[in-house]
């Protein structure tokens, strides 16, 4: 089946089972590596990516659904390498990442939480976002939400 | 019974609920077991109302409709896995929401349920710890039930699509006790009969 | 400085003799060095302490020679390193140590995993914390070493003395003269390989013991394909492979007529044990192999109950003395204390599933894969396909998640044998449910701790008997090895021994024999065995009525060991610096625990409260002395996982047998710490030695027994079971 979506802006085409999940369609189809696999249940959140601006987890999307939406992924989250996303700027600020896997869900979560919570507390941050990361970054991820909090507000005062 | 004279009394069985669900069990648990067949083959054939009763104490129904803010999964009601809560307007949120991992049909990959406007039913539909008769009472209260009509409830309970999903629920899971088409035969005949709630 | 065009760089380099170069000796002095250390370090020391000359179970030592370097166009510095980055850090770690010897900046260090043809591999793979305390030296040599050459090769070119040379950031300096290093290179064709040179000493250091931030932060920041499953091969195919779901079952019948007929699929293939099916996506794949209907014959039908049973040392089947010192012969007598602690069944659950993209042509095979180990992967793969060692060729990625998860049980193999099969490049991925379901699990312990206080509050006896299975002996060398040397001591063992200064004290591993495969993982048995040890040593201090930290540092009684010293310490700053002393309020608990694990040392104090009825974690303070920092941030951030995994693997992991399944499916069914329990972490650091220990571990040890030990400050209660919940 063809169904034909946008991508970080960009239209785009395929002609998939309409089942397959919208993860791979990103990953393998679409050559968009930074939405990872990482339980197939909906419950890891490593695929994470926006679809008209809701944080979906992309294993459990069917790509039928995307017809005509608008997907966001971690690659098209900033504007460009040298003006990053707050999100991705409060990470690089922060140190975040270990093994880094898992990281790209989180922040795609991250940016949504910063733009429904514009002023987050740690006990928001906490209560929601439920991705699992392994290597114990946890700590480091709250510190960053709310530096990148920080950092969006200051761009919204600036603009 | 007025449902203002009610109102101590519900008030002591939501508190009994939220204590019991703190200390981890669950009281719908035992009520949402199908009526044993036995029961019901030696009584006379259950009336309409008892047969509602029975798809909507089955888990697939109560599971979406908890008296507090935690929806449940799976035969055993067990709160819902990653700490979900009711949210904004009963679709969680606001960062992750239902649709979050939900979609409008079951997913044949992940295998998580899904159909359209997956969510909890509003508070005031909680029906956690209720007798049958409140049930009953519950979902013809228009204070309650959405303002809904006896008709217009009847109509949701048979041709809403999330209310049908129990009866499609995806792979693992069991349905409610009764056939979808009886279920459906019930809604009329306990219509027609003017909607007891006995 | 050298030659093959098989690292990922797509920068030019020049074209060097590489034979020419290490035929004069001095890199491979460097990766021999590299050798014999890693050897001593992890195996031999052990061997030596426990078994006096007994040989080396892994007595493998012929790493291939290579090279490590290579100096861009750019002046920048490739740096092909045999240890993997999973996470820990390494390539930052690395890059500093290397930069600090070869006169670069550390931003002019390009870390990229070295593949089987262009770099040195690593014939232990990479864990057990052992790469940073393992390559410190040899890498500052062979950094040194190659910064003499350059020193020499611009000398010859300026025709000044070597001694008016000076190096900085990539130029050389003569007087007026200049000349980068990659100018030099491309300038020099005969290279002179100096002795070893001698080290900077440390008062010059530029970046070792600076905080620096991760050489791999942007790509992962960005989300750049850097880990194997994010590799592609030119007309690669998909593979999914169901095993045997049952413990020690295997396959009797497999119908596949459904799969085959599964649009997308290319190909069913069944193996001895094994049913691959390769599509032409990743979807395709999934869906068909649910589709295969197979038969399996299942010996027997294992439950919990048996497992439990088969882990008391009473039912073992071999053992070692760790430690042997005086008799524990009064501890059958009247006053002894006695307990018993279990920890359960544990799964890696690593964020990246495992998986291989294999390419075979012919007698030769490529191969991708994440592993910790890519030495064994050469090896299995030539034995799987039947083609030579030397004609495999393994690259590796960055991983995503080790512990321990990706050292043995390779999808390599049979990545390998499908593409085989099909002449194409095969991307074989396990699917979750294989990776919770099908695989080696940390094994669950039973410890049986037995101890005797003297009438002044201080122990006088002390015994623990460590029930568990192997870790890694019998994954290398068998069960006959692991049989003839008793226990698994090389791994399974950290931990075992009592660290405090007790007259009468032993301590033994008793070999369990469980029906399915049991591995390494991260902390291997100090973290079960710092459980233990540590919740006792608390039971103990309570009964005493003493402070649980001054209770520890009565029993570490100054014997002029570096390494008594250095706990001392630790537990000293503890005291002094976690608020320990404080004034607390009711609703918390606090308590501490200490473990030494090959040479450093970590000591936690916790506190926890009851928040809606559970316990949770709020505050870690962790002092931490693993000998010489290199990079504090880096450390920080090993200590901070470590605490998480250990708050996780205290408070919820566990899986079960039931019917000779594992009840773990996936995540849902195996919780693990989240955000909402991530607690205020301070990391405090003593460095008690000029030389860097591992701090991959460590850490790991004390968090376990200090929540059980502040909640008993809490509540009472004692908890001497794992998970709590």
């Amino acid at each position: 089946m063809k169904i034909s979506f946008s991508v970080n802006g960009n239209p785009v085409n395929v002609d998939v089972d309409p089942e397959t999940p919208l993860l791979w369609v990103v990953r393998d189809e679409l050559k968009l590596k930074a939405t990872k696999f990482g339980c197939g249940k909906a419950v890891c959140g490593s695929c994470s990516l926006h679809i008209n601006g809701d944080l979906v987890r992309s294993c459990s999307y069917p790509v039928k659904y995307a017809e005509g939406k608008q997907v966001t992924t971690l690659e098209g989250l900033s504007e460009s390498e040298k003006k990053l996303h707050p999100v991705q700027e409060a990470w690089m600020e922060i140190n975040v990442p270990q093994c880094g896997y898992c990281q790209p869900g989180f922040m795609m979560a991250a940016a949504k939480l910063i733009q429904e919570i514009p002023n987050p507390t740690e006990e928001d941050i906490r209560k929601n976002i439920s991705n699992i990361c392994r290597c114990g970054t946890h700590p480091r991820i709250i510190k960053a939400i709310l530096k990148a909090a920080e950092l969006n507000k200051a761009l919204i005062a600036e603009s | 019974m007025s449902i203002q004279s009610l109102k101590p009394y519900l008030l002591f069985l939501t508190l009994i609920a939220f204590v019991i669900f703190e200390s981890n069990t669950y009281i719908a648990q035992n009520e949402v077991k199908p009526v044993p067949e036995k029961i019901a083959h030696n009584s006379s054939e259950p009336s309409p109302f008892q047969t509602i009763i029975k798809v909507l104490k089955s888990p697939r129904c109560m599971n979406c409709h908890p008296s507090d803010d935690f929806p449940r999964q799976g035969d055993d009601g067990h709160l819902h896995k990653l700490g979900v809560t009711r949210g904004i307007d009963n679709h969680a949120g606001p960062v992750q929401t239902c649709n979050t991992c939900h979609q409008d049909s079951n997913n044949i990959y992940t295998n998580v349920p899904g159909a359209p406007h997956w969510g909890l039913a509003p508070k005031s539909m909680g029906w956690q710890g209720l007798t049958d008769t409140e049930l009953g009472q519950a979902i013809l209260d228009k204070s309650k039930n959405g303002n809904r009509t006896p008709e217009e409830i009847v109509h949701h309970m048979g041709h809403d699509a999330l209310v049908l999903w129990a009866w499609n629920p995806g792979e693992g899971r069991t349905t409610p006790p009764v056939p979808l088409d009886e279920f459906k035969k019930a809604l009329e005949e306990w219509l027609t009969a003017g909607t007891p709630v006995e | 400085m050298s030659t093959e065009n098989n690292n990922p760089t797509p920068k030019k380099k020049r074209k060097f003799s590489r034979r020419k170069f290490f035929k004069r000796g001095g890199i491979i002095l460097g990766t021999t060095l590299i050798g014999v250390y890693f050897g001593r370090n992890i195996i031999r020391r052990k061997v030596a302490q426990i078994a006096g000359d007994m040989d080396l179970p892994l007595g493998i030592m012929n790493m291939e020679p290579d090279f490590w370097f290579e100096i861009m166009e750019d002046n920048t510095v490739l740096l092909k390193l045999a240890k993997m980055e999973m996470g820990q850090g390494i390539f930052t770690g690395a890059a500093m140590i290397a930069a600090e010897e070869l006169g670069v900046t550390v931003e002019q260090i390009n870390v990229q995993p070295a593949t089987t043809k262009n770099g040195p591999t690593d014939m232990l793979g990479t864990g057990g914390s052992s790469s940073t305390s393992g390559m410190y030296t040899p890498l500052r040599e062979v950094a040194a070493t190659m910064r003499e050459m350059l020193i020499s090769a611009a000398a010859k070119i300026w025709n000044v003395d070597a001694s008016t040379i000076s190096v900085g950031s990539g130029i050389l300096q003569s007087g007026l003269q200049q000349l980068s290093y990659a100018e030099v290179t491309q300038q020099t064709t005969e290279w002179v390989v100096p002795k070893t040179p001698a080290l900077k000493p440390e008062s010059e250091f530029q970046y070792i013991g600076k905080e620096y931030k991760r050489v791999d932060l942007k790509p992962k920041v960005m989300g750049e394909s850097i880990f194997s499953i994010d590799m592609e091969l030119p007309d690669m195919l998909y593979a999914t492979i169901l095993y045997c779901p049952y413990i020690g079952g295997t396959l009797k019948s497999v119908n596949s007529d459904d799969a085959i007929k599964h649009p997308g699929v290319v190909k069913v293939e069944r193996s001895d044990d094994w049913i691959g099916v390769i599509a032409e996506n990743r979807f395709a794949s999934v869906m068909a192999c649910r589709k295969l209907k197979a038969e399996w014959d299942v010996p027997k039908m294992w439950q919990q109950s048996d497992i439990d049973e088969m882990i008391k040392p009473e039912n073992g089947v071999s053992f070692i003395k760790l430690q042997k010192d005086g008799s524990i012969d009064d501890l059958d007598k009247e006053n002894t204390f006695a307990q018993t602690y279990n920890t359960p069944i544990g799964v890696h659950a690593q964020m990246e599933p495992n998986g291989t993209i294999a390419h075979v042509q012919g007698d030769k095979a490529l191969i991708i894969t994440g592993t910790q180990w890519a030495d064994n992967v050469q090896g299995k793969i030539a034995k799987a396909i039947g083609i030579k060692k030397k004609n495999v060729e393994i690259k590796t990625t960055f991983l995503g998640g080790g512990f321990g998860g990706r050292y043995f049980q390779s999808t390599a193999p049979a990545a390998a044998k499908l593409s085989q099969l099909v002449g194409k490049p095969v991307h074989l991925l396990r699917t979750r449910e294989e990776e919770f379901q099908n695989r080696y699990y940390r094994p669950p312990s039973h410890h049986k701790l037995r101890a005797k206080l003297s009438e002044d509050g201080m122990i006088e006896t002390i015994d623990h008997v460590y029930g568990s299975a192997d870790m890694a002996i019998k994954a290398n060398a068998g069960d006959l090895v692991l049989k003839m040397l008793g226990a698994d001591f090389a791994a399974g063992g950290h931990g075992t021994r009592v660290l405090y200064n007790i007259k009468n004290r032993h301590s033994k591993i008793v070999n369990c024999k469980l029906p399915f495969p049991t591995g390494i993982w991260r902390g291997v048995g100090q973290f079960p065995n710092t459980f233990a040890i540590e919740s006792f040593i608390d039971e103990l201090a309570i009964k005493a009525g003493k402070d649980p930290i001054q209770f520890r540092i009565d029993h570490l009684t100054d014997t002029g060991d570096p390494l008594i010293v250095r706990a001392k310490k630790v537990l000293e700053t503890l005291a002094e610096k976690s608020g320990w002393k404080s004034p607390k309020r009711e609703d918390i608990g606090r308590g501490v625990a200490l473990c030494e694990d090959r040479k450093s040392f970590a000591a936690a104090m916790i506190e926890v409260k009851k928040v809606d009825g559970k316990i949770k974690v709020t505050r870690v303070v962790q002092v931490v002395d693993p000998g010489k920092i290199i990079n504090p941030d880096g450390v920080r951030m090993q200590v901070e996982g470590a605490t998480m995994m250990g708050i996780s693997a205290c408070l919820y992991e566990a899986t079960y047998v039931k019917d000779s399944q594992f009840t773990a499916t996936n995540y849902h069914q195996y919780p693990m710490a989240m955000l909402s329990d991530s607690p205020e972490i301070e990391v405090i650091f003593t460095e008690g030695s000029e030389k860097p220990y591992g701090v991959g571990e460590p850490p790991i040890g004390p968090v376990a027994p200090a929540i059980v030990n502040a909640i008993f400050d809490l509540t009472g209660e004692r908890k001497r079971r794992l998970p709590l919940y």
